[in-house]
């Protein structure tokens, strides 16, 4: 369900993050965009549109983009549904075949270019490419008389990172049928919520570590019970072996865990540590809706919008949802009469490949009734 | 549950009544007529015209429209009703002309988006009339049903109350209303409106002129053509 981006041991966020939000992204021949520029980004972005037209590739432009490692690659394949292990026959086809994805149309010889700017002007650029050079060589496996793509060595493709002008490269190594990645410890601070992503288990330590450990648990518990009434207390416990994220739950003697109470909750809670876990960072949120009971979603949104103000979170998030932007249009009109930190944008697939634009006055065409998504 | 959907915008004419009546009355006049051209939608009464047109240049398909025909009440005074919906349009950045049955577009876009603001009641010969939409309707009404409208008239003589003429025709229309439809006295005017109903001719003369500038609209905001 949440997956954050992981460095090494040493993980290092970008110096102190006040105040910083990401204001525009680039992209460059990256899954369904060809070339996109969005401007204008705010500390809430809610992106809707049609299935297909690149919602959630835009996230994972800003994940693969915060990543320190071209491993996160392949998390990303994994969950948009390739297998979790990755054979490969030796050739160039076949270690190609792993990254063939990245690129609009598939159009590797043109690279993928990804760049953010925040809102203190600093910058965080990834470019992917296969080297220009083209080495050949004699089939390199047995019995391949093809001598077609696959009578080229196998090049490795290189992410190379721009931090501030600072340069981090990286490439992906082909060594005895494996790959092997290497990355550097700049991450950015994002988080990556979806339907799709099921790795609860790194949750536990960071409600441990960076809430209820330095006594910061109340806040979090206050916002749960706004919601779940029933629920008294959240606590870290081990079961089987494992540290699991437990509740008191009003009329039941024993602790349960989390997961066992409800989706919506579950999620919830997850949604709500890790905006504390995660100062200064961006929640990359897909299909924000999925799991929430439409009666508590207006209460969750602003539960989890203030929660992002009290800890300097950005949220860019993707919804189907007409009643998940009802229920949005209160904190649309409170934004817009206060601190306008909410913008609509809209995915769409054109001929050129997806766009993603911010869509304007998101409040008066909801309270119309328009079909907006 | 959540209120149901205005559809996405889906031809290139869109004609916004100001509420569900004036909609439903344009949207059987075309149907009448056969012009299939038009999206009919309301805004959903006066109070939330601005929203309505503030929100509707963030809808899909929006780049694909060509003209909007917006059509509303004049009430006790066409210049504050066409005043104020003026207002609106510059709220809402969308061209804003300076008179009814007039094609405005942005100047840097002259073939882009026309939009064209039709007050009703209107006529040829009298101009803009005070008013509403419950004024047009009545005089077909009142003329198919003489004796109903003359007890009404009484009645309303009888009633002896301060009103301005959008307010006596309101009056009226809704009395002639209860009298000719006991089922439903109170019913709404976009179900008065039915053909089923058998209560407003909708092919009296009076409609004629609408009829006319509707059939003629695509023409009307056509662009000019282009400079060799």
């Amino acid at each position: 369900m949440l997956v954050r981006l992981r460095g090494t041991e040493n993980c290092v966020y970008d110096d102190a993050r006040i105040h910083l939000m990401i204001t525009s992204l680039e992209v460059e021949n990256f899954r369904c965009f060809r070339h996109l520029v969005v401007d204008g980004l705010k500390r809430f972005n809610i992106v809707v549109g049609d299935s297909g037209s690149g919602k959630t590739a835009f996230l994972e432009a800003f994940f693969v983009l915060g990543g320190a490692n071209p491993e996160i690659w392949t998390r990303m394949r994994q969950w948009r549904g390739a297998g979790s292990s990755i054979r490969l026959s030796g050739t160039r086809a076949s270690y190609e075949s792993v990254f063939r994805d990245i690129f609009s149309d598939h159009r590797k010889d043109r690279g993928a270019h990804f760049k953010l700017t925040e809102s203190s002007g600093r910058t965080r650029s990834l470019d992917i490419r296969y080297p220009n050079q083209d080495k050949y060589s004699m089939p390199v496996k047995d019995g391949d008389e093809s001598r077609g793509e696959n009578a080229f060595v196998v090049q490795p493709i290189a992410f190379n990172w721009k931090i501030n002008n600072r340069e981090y490269r990286s490439k992906v190594e082909y060594k005895e049928g494996k790959l092997n990645f290497s990355g550097f410890d700049v991450v950015y601070p994002a988080w990556f919520s979806s339907p799709l992503i099921n790795d609860a288990s790194l949750i536990g330590p960071y409600f441990s570590e960076q809430l209820s450990i330095k006594n910061k648990t109340e806040p979090l518990i206050s916002a749960v019970r706004e919601i779940f009434p029933y629920i008294h207390n959240l606590s870290l416990e081990s079961i089987a072996g494992e540290a699991v994220l437990c509740v008191s739950v009003e009329g039941i003697r024993e602790k349960l865990p989390l997961g066992n109470i409800s989706s919506g909750l579950n999620k919830y809670v997850m949604l709500l540590i890790s905006i504390a876990a995660n100062p200064g960072g961006v929640m990359l949120i897909d299909e924000f809706e999925t799991g929430f009971y439409y009666k508590n979603v207006s209460t969750i949104l602003t539960s989890i919008f203030d929660f992002c103000k009290r800890h300097n979170v950005q949220i860019i998030a993707t919804t189907h949802s007409y009643e998940f932007l009802q229920a949005l249009l209160p904190i649309m009109k409170r934004e817009e009469e206060s601190e306008h930190e909410l913008v609509l944008l809209r995915s769409e697939r054109t001929r050129s490949g997806c766009t993603v634009k911010i869509l304007g006055e998101p409040a008066a065409a909801i309270e119309s009734n328009f079909e907006v998504r | 549950m959540a209120p149901a959907q205005i559809p996405p915008l889906e031809k290139d004419y869109l004609i916004v009544g100001e509420g569900a009546g004036d909609a439903q009355f344009l949207k059987y006049l075309c149907d009448l007529h056969d012009l299939q051209d038009f999206q009919i939608e309301d805004a959903g009464g006066s109070s939330k015209f601005l929203s309505y047109l503030k929100g509707l240049s963030i809808r899909p398909n929006f780049e694909r429209l060509k003209a909007v025909l917006i059509v509303r009440d004049n009430d006790d005074s066409w210049e504050d009703s066409f005043g104020e919906l003026r207002k609106y349009l510059k709220k809402a950045n969308l061209p804003e002309p300076t008179q009814p049955r007039q094609v405005k577009r942005f100047d840097h876009t002259p073939d882009g988006l026309a939009v064209v603001v039709l007050m009703i009641p209107f006529t040829v010969a009298g101009g803009e009339t005070r008013g509403s939409l419950d004024t047009l309707l009545l005089r077909p009404i009142e003329e198919n049903n003489a004796e109903v409208a003359a007890c009404v008239g009484t009645f309303l003589g009888c009633v002896n109350r301060p009103r301005t003429k959008n307010q006596v025709d309101k009056f009226r229309l809704r009395c002639s209303v209860a009298a000719l439809y006991p089922q439903d006295p109170n019913c709404a005017i976009q179900y008065v409106l039915s053909p089923d109903k058998n209560l407003v001719p909708l092919t009296h003369d009076c409609f004629e002129e609408i009829v006319a500038f509707l059939r003629g609209f695509i023409v009307f905001c056509a662009p000019p053509p282009r400079r060799r």
